[in-house]
Formats: C-alpha cells, structure tokens, sequence
C-alpha cells in the first residue's frame, strides 16, 4: 500500500515537471496520397500537455475540414508519466493537385507551438485508389511513394576495424507487404555480420505515420579513405486486390458486403532501394601502438583461469581465456601461449555470441615448471582513440614430483602421422581357384565310412581289455584273499591233471588221495572253510550257500566216500568210475568258481 | 513314323539320357571338366561354368574350390541365393579360406534385409575354425592319446595324482572336441537358403496368409517338413511355412 502511495506522489511529481518542460506538438495524416472526394484522417497531437483547447484550423484550399473529437492518453511506464492529447480531424479533398497543409499554432499554458507543414498529392476521384486497400493494380509512382528504404550509420567518421551499427529501415505506409528478404549490400572495402532480426515499429516521418521494419548489422571497414556503401535493396511480395470486373447487369454479387466475400489477392514483386551512404575511414595512429598488437579494434575485457595451480609433474593444467566486448570477433587472434618447460596441447578455440573463448592444456614435464607467463592483450579503443593492453598473470603453479612409476610421458607428441584422404576401394567377389584341389568322392568322408567307426570300437575294447586286465593284477597284488581264490583254482586244475594220470587199477589208492587232497585244498581256500581235515556237513553247508546243484553235492560226498573205501578198506573201483568221479570233480569245482563271482 | 517306332526311339533317347547323367567319373575327367568349367567363367560364359561344376558334383565329386568356384559362377548369373549356398558349404570344407570369407561376407551384403544368425555356443569357435573331418580326426586323436596315455600311465608305473591330472585334462579336450563335432552336425542339420523370393505363410498352402517376406539369398534354419512345404525358421526367431523347392539346404 505504502508503495502504491508513493507511487502515485512520484506520478503526481513528475506530471508537475512534465508540464514545465518537454511539451511538444505535431501534426500527421494517415495518407498523403489521395484522390478527390475520399477523406482521410489529420491528426495534431500534443505531448506532455492535457488540458490543451481544441486549435481552430484555418480554411485550406481545395480541402473540405471537419473536426472529429478530442482523446487523451496518460501511461506510467517505470514509474516515469507521460501524458498526450490528440485532436482528431477528418479531411475530404475537393480537387486534384498537389497541396500542403500548412502549420497550424497550438496554445498550450500560454505557449504558442507549430506543427510541421504536410504535403499531399490529390488524384482525381477514383484515379489512384490507396494500394491494398480497395480494387484495382497499384501504379508505380504510387507504390514508390508509399515505399522507403533508409540506410544510415551510427557514426561516419571511424577507425579501419572499427565496428559501426549500421541500420537499414524499410517505411511502409498503407501497403501490404509479404516475403520481405534481409537487406543486400554489395560488400567492397568492408566486412559485415549478417543483419540481425528485423524489429517493427511506427515512426512518423513528414508528417505521416508509416510501419517500419529495422534491420540491424555491424560493418568493419577494411581500408582507409572515404568507402562507399553501396544501396542496400529489399525485396519483397506486395499484396493488392486483384481488379473484379463489374457485371454489366448490376446483379446481386456486383456491389455489397457479399462481393467482399469473393475478393480475391493477387501478388507481385517489390523491390526498394535505398541511397548509398558515405564512411570517413581513419587509419590506426602508430603512436604508443604494443609491439603485440594484432590489428583488433574494439572495446573488451580479457579473464584467464588457470586450474588446477597444485598439481604434480605430468598432470595436466588447463588454461581457459575468455575474451568479452565489443569488435569484430571472428578477426580476433586470442593470446598465444608460451611457456617454458611446459608440453602444450593444441588450444580449443570457440567463438560465440559477444565472446570468444580458448581453453588450452599445458602439462608441467618436471618440478622446475612453476610459473606459466603473464598472458597479453592489445587493441585499439576507437571511443578513447587510443591503445590497451590487458594482461593476467602470471600464474604461479604448486609443482611436486610425480610417484614412482607416474613419471611423465608425453603422449602424441611423436612425429605426426601424415594425414592422407581415406582411399575408396571398389568391392567385388574374389576371382575363382584354378586348382579343384583333392577332388573327393562324397563316399570317402571319413564321418561315412564304417571303418572308422570299426576303428574307434575296437581301440576302445583293447583300451578296455587292457585296463580290466591291469586292475586284475592290481587286486591280485593288493588282495591276499582274492589272489588265494584265483591261485586255489589254478592248482585244483593241477591237480586234476596230475590225478588223470593215476587213473588205472594199479593207481586207484593214488588217484583217490590226489583227488581228495586237492579238492580238500581247493575247499578250504574258495570256500574259506577250516584249515585240516574237510568234513562233508560245513561243506555241503557251504555249497548249498551257493546255489550249487545237488546232484553235484551228492557226487562231492561220493567221491570223499569212494576215496574212504579205497584207502580203508582196499577195495578196487573200475576205471570208468575213476573217470566218472574226476568228472564230476571238474563239474563242481567251474560250479563254484561260477558262484562264487 | 508309327506310334510304335516313336514310343521306342522316346525310350531310347531316354535311356541314353539317364545313362549320360549317371556316367561315373574318375578324378581325371572331373579334373579336366573343373578345368573347363574355369576357362568357361573366365571367357564370362557363367552359365556354362556352372552347369559343368555341377555336372562333377552329380558324378560324386566334391572339393573347398568347386563349390568356391561354382559359387562365384552362380553370383555372377546373378543368383545370389544358390552362390550363398554353394560358398556356405565350401566354407565347411575350408573354413579358414581368406577368399571364401571376403566372397560369402560381399555376398551376404547385396542379400535384402540380411540379418546374421547369432551363434553363443561355446563350441563356435572351434566349430568356425575347422571343418568337420578336421574337427572329427581331432577329436579322434585326443581320445587315443587319453586312452593311451592312461594305459602306458598305469602300466609304467606313474604317480596316481600325475595320472589322474594328466589324463583328466586330455579327457576335458577330448570331450569338448567332440562336443564341437556334435554341435557341427545339429548345426548343419537344418540350415538352407532361400533360392528365390519367396512368401512365408501362417499355414503350408497357398491360401494362407503371408506372415513375411523371405528375399533371395536370406539364411534359414529347416524346422520340419510338410508334404511340398517345409517351416522355416528366420534370424530372428520368426517362422513360417514356405515351398520346399524355394529352399536350398546347405
């Protein structure tokens, strides 16, 4: 609230010394084109005053006056007030010719002001209609007339290199225009940035409002002496309604808000031109000029920092200079960087809007690298007339030695590669062998030949026999037991064949103890019966453990029964008996070993 | 001339047909056929360079540079489909041919919407590397060694532990190398390539709706055949059914 009070008392205070001073009149009209019988709009406005009376305009010749009315207009912008009042009046030209509205006086708080003297070209009634706004293709002098192009330097006494704002406004009035291209100027003796973004604004100029568009660039002068520059040109598409023919029965669409619905636009290329403009180019004066000035005209500001300032002996130190200001930017050559016991990397260099930046990496090779040199900076300040120099530095850097095994290296720093354009190769298929090579049968292949496969199966069964066999020897060798077993049926087949030849009358009583010992030793052994004497009931106990045949049990107890009778009580058994018995012995003894797997 | 006599003399010309197609070669005449299938491509008459390739191939005939050359020919009649193939199967024969592998990779990049097969096995390698019957001896060879080794080991004497590592390790090749032969054969089991442009269907027939596009010289997998039409399968794990004639396995 309070700020809205003391709002309004500084409005108040500044309306009192607006009255005071700055109180100025003028005078403009929409058109200063126009044709006889169709009025246009006379305007006096006064600033800076609203209590001023309505000015009696005099009798004008050839023009018929009426005034319209009063309108005033107050606007606080920034706390700062402005007041203006406008007398509105409509003028309607009786005949055709050329004419001027003279100054009228206006009285404001006593004070007599003029407004400026309007020129106006009358045509004949309905000979030059305004362009674009009613039927009918403009003509040449009246597009002209509403067309102009302005070009105009900000100063045009300055230094080569200088930058000087340049300006190119296009005036429009009562004109449609569309497509409107930047500004050509044909460059001869100096540089140009490109125009920025056109602006848009109303501008009064003799009298009349017109539509301005600005296009804005800075231009560097190349060389000494007086350099023109040439006409700046526009082009654009002017917009007009294309001419309806009038429909000779004066039907329904020939007249009306309906035949407005029908208009069509039509298109057509302008071009204007403005005048050419005269620059006074003075030379750089050679007194008190650095003996490192690099041609750069301008204002600016230079800032350098140097990161990291501790570091150890191989690490990288990055310098980055910004320089900032106004001059031709693209022409600057930032500060060249030199120093001593220092690898450097080549600087990055970017330009950007109103700046230009550098960063540059440097890296200390060894402890005695501590100081990176003072950085410099001349040009030529064309506002001063005069010379600077800015300088930052120099820059004093921590440098400790590296780590075992960190020690510097430099790294791209070889002769350079020579840089040759990458080479386009044809591609293609590679051309056939002339050799078929080993031309073989589809039958050869070994994956189809069973031979191989015969090979494989019996590698493998002999690789098989031979490790059954070693783990064989390894039990026999390892187990006691088991080689008692195996060695008890190898001596019991001894026996038998040592028995075989006893087998007589005269050897009954031998063949009989052979047979019965061994089987008794071959018992004992597989069967791990009782050393000694075998007695038939653990034996026969043992066999049918077995599964062995009892038919074959009952001929074991037949032999040790026969070998009783033979030994005790002499009787004689017939060969075929004898056979019979060690038969029957070699049946139970592969019996057994049968089992006893 | 009567129907009779005609009917004989069709019988006859037939016959001498099939006896012409079945003569046997032996290695000398497919030789000297090889080497006028070679002056054929190099006066640009590819299609007779083809055509006497494959007539050695049709007697039981077959080696790496017949079926390179027999490839180049068929690239050059602007079949890139039948060139593929017949570069894929040189290249099982000699898979490490610098010439082959240039050829089949320029070959591939001319194929419509080529798409590799991606292949994570962990026998890829070794299975790119060698040819089958090199992959095969190889395997062969280890094995023996491991049996041997573990023999003559035990026979001899050697520490338990020595053995035990020793022919461990054998083993673990062997079994790998065999693994790799393994993988080669399911892998080459189902391959072709598509001989000619040809529409994939949701169903093996003609009515139904056409699933993808399979461009000439585009490598696929044979999931399953049905009558005339075999389900293939793309790149990218698409399948469909196509004509059988269409696909060439390879």
């Amino acid at each position: 609230m309070k700020k809205f009070i003391s709002g309004i008392i500084l409005a108040a205070a500044c309306s009192t010394a607006a009255y005071a001073a700055d109180v100025s009149v003028k005078a403009v009209v929409d058109d200063n084109h126009g044709s006889v019988g169709t009025g246009f709009a006379y305007t006096i406005t006064v600033n800076g005053a609203q209590d001023a009376a309505a000015p009696a305009l005099p009798v004008i010749d050839g023009f018929d006056v009426h005034y319209v009315g009063p309108a005033t207009r107050v606007s606080v912008i920034n706390n700062a007030y402005s007041v203006e009042q406008s007398f509105n009046y409509s003028i309607v030209p009786l005949k055709e010719g050329h004419f001027v509205i003279p100054a009228i006086t206006v009285v404001v708080k006593g004070q007599s002001l003029q407004t400026e003297t309007i020129p106006i070209d009358i045509a004949a009634s309905g000979a030059r209609p305004a362009a674009g706004s009613s039927g009918g293709t403009p003509v040449k002098e009246d597009i002209e007339g509403r067309l102009k192009l302005l070009m105009a330097a900000q100063r045009n006494t300055v230094y080569v290199g200088e930058a000087v704002p340049l300006t190119v406004r296009l005036y429009v009035n009562q004109l449609a225009l569309q497509d409107l291209s930047f500004p050509q100027i044909t460059m001869d003796g100096f540089q140009a940035d490109p125009f920025t973004e056109p602006k848009q604004f109303q501008d009064t100029l003799q009298g009349v409002n017109w539509q301005v568009v600005e296009f804005s660039t800075l231009l560097y002068p190349a060389r000494t002496g007086e350099i023109v520059i040439p006409s700046a040109q526009v082009r654009g598409s002017l917009l007009f309604k294309a001419s309806q023919p009038r429909d000779p029965s004066g039907g329904f669409f020939d007249e009306g808000f309906l035949s407005s619905f029908f208009t069509s636009y039509q298109k057509r290329a302008v071009t204007v031109t403005s005048v050419p403009l005269k620059l006074e180019v003075l030379p750089l004066p050679n007194e008190g000029k650095p003996a490192d000035f690099a041609d750069v005209v301008g204002q600016f500001d230079l800032n350098v920092e140097v990161a990291p300032l501790k570091v150890k002996a191989g690490d990288p130190v990055t310098v980055r200079m910004a320089l900032t200001g106004a001059g031709n930017m693209k022409a600057v050559r930032m500060p060249v960087l030199q120093a001593s016991g220092f690898k450097s990397y080549d600087p990055q260099v970017k330009d950007e809007a109103g700046r230009k930046t550098l960063e540059q990496v440097l890296i200390p090779t060894d402890v005695s690298a501590r100081q990176i040199p003072a950085i410099r900076f001349s040009y030529f300040d064309p506002k001063a007339g005069a010379y600077r120099t800015i300088e930052r530095g120099p820059f004093t850097l921590d440098v400790a030695a590296p780590a075992a095994g960190e020690e510097f290296q430099a790294v791209g720093f070889a002769q350079p590669s020579a840089v040759t354009a990458p080479e386009k190769l044809g591609r293609d298929i590679i051309f056939i062998k002339d050799d078929p090579g080993v031309l073989r049968r589809r039958s050869s292949h070994m994956g189809r030949h069973a031979l191989f496969y015969i090979a494989l199966a019996v590698f493998v069964q002999v690789w098989a026999a031979f490790l059954a066999f070693y783990l064989y020897r390894r039990r026999i060798l390892k187990d006691p037991r088991f080689a008692r077993q195996r060695g008890a049926a190898r001596e019991v087949y001894k026996v038998f064949d040592a028995a075989k030849l006893h087998i007589n009358t005269a050897g009954v009583k031998t063949f009989y103890d052979i047979l019965e010992k061994g089987l008794s030793e071959y018992f004992v052994l597989r069967l791990e019966l009782p050393p000694g004497r075998v007695e038939f009931l653990p034996l026969e106990a043992a066999l049918k453990a077995l599964k062995v045949d009892g038919k074959l049990v009952a001929a074991i107890e037949d032999i040790y029964a026969a070998a009783e009778r033979v030994r005790f009580a002499g009787l004689s058994v017939p060969e075929s008996a004898m056979r019979s018995h060690l038969a029957d012995a070699e049946d139970i003894v592969r019996a057994v070993e049968r089992r006893a797997k | 001339m009567t129907r009779s006599s005609r009917l004989v003399l069709m019988v006859l010309l037939l016959l001498a047909g099939s006896a012409s197609a079945a003569r046997a070669f032996d290695v000398k005449e497919a030789r000297v056929v090889f080497l006028k299938g070679v002056q054929a491509y190099h006066g640009g008459r590819y299609d007779e360079a083809v055509a006497l390739d494959e007539q050695i191939l049709a007697a039981g005939f077959y080696s790496p540079a017949l079926y390179y050359n027999l490839g180049n020919a068929c690239f050059k009649t602007r079949h890139t489909g039948k060139a593929l193939v017949n570069y894929l199967r040189a290249r099982r024969l000699a898979p490490r041919d610098s010439d082959l592998r240039a050829n089949l990779l320029f070959t591939r990049t001319i194929v419509e919407n080529y798409a590799p097969w991606k292949d994570g096995s962990v026998f890829g390698p070794v299975a790119d590397l060698l040819s089958g019957e090199e992959l095969q001896w190889l395997a062969f060879f280890f094995f023996a060694l491991t049996g041997t080794f573990l023999v003559v080991a035990l026979y001899a004497g050697l520490r338990r532990k020595r053995i035990v590592l020793v022919t461990g390790l054998l083993a673990i090749v062997s079994a790998y190398l065999a693994g790799a032969v393994i993988f080669k054969v399911l892998q080459r089991s189902g391959e072709a390539v598509c001989a000619a442009r040809v529409d994939a269907r949701f169903e093996p027939s003609q009515e139904a709706t056409v699933y993808f596009k399979v461009p000439e010289g585009t490598e696929v997998k044979i999931l399953r055949y049905k009558e005339l039409w075999c389900k293939i399968e793309r790149s990218d794990g698409k399948t469909g059914w196509v004509p059988a004639a269409s696909m060439e396995r390879i």
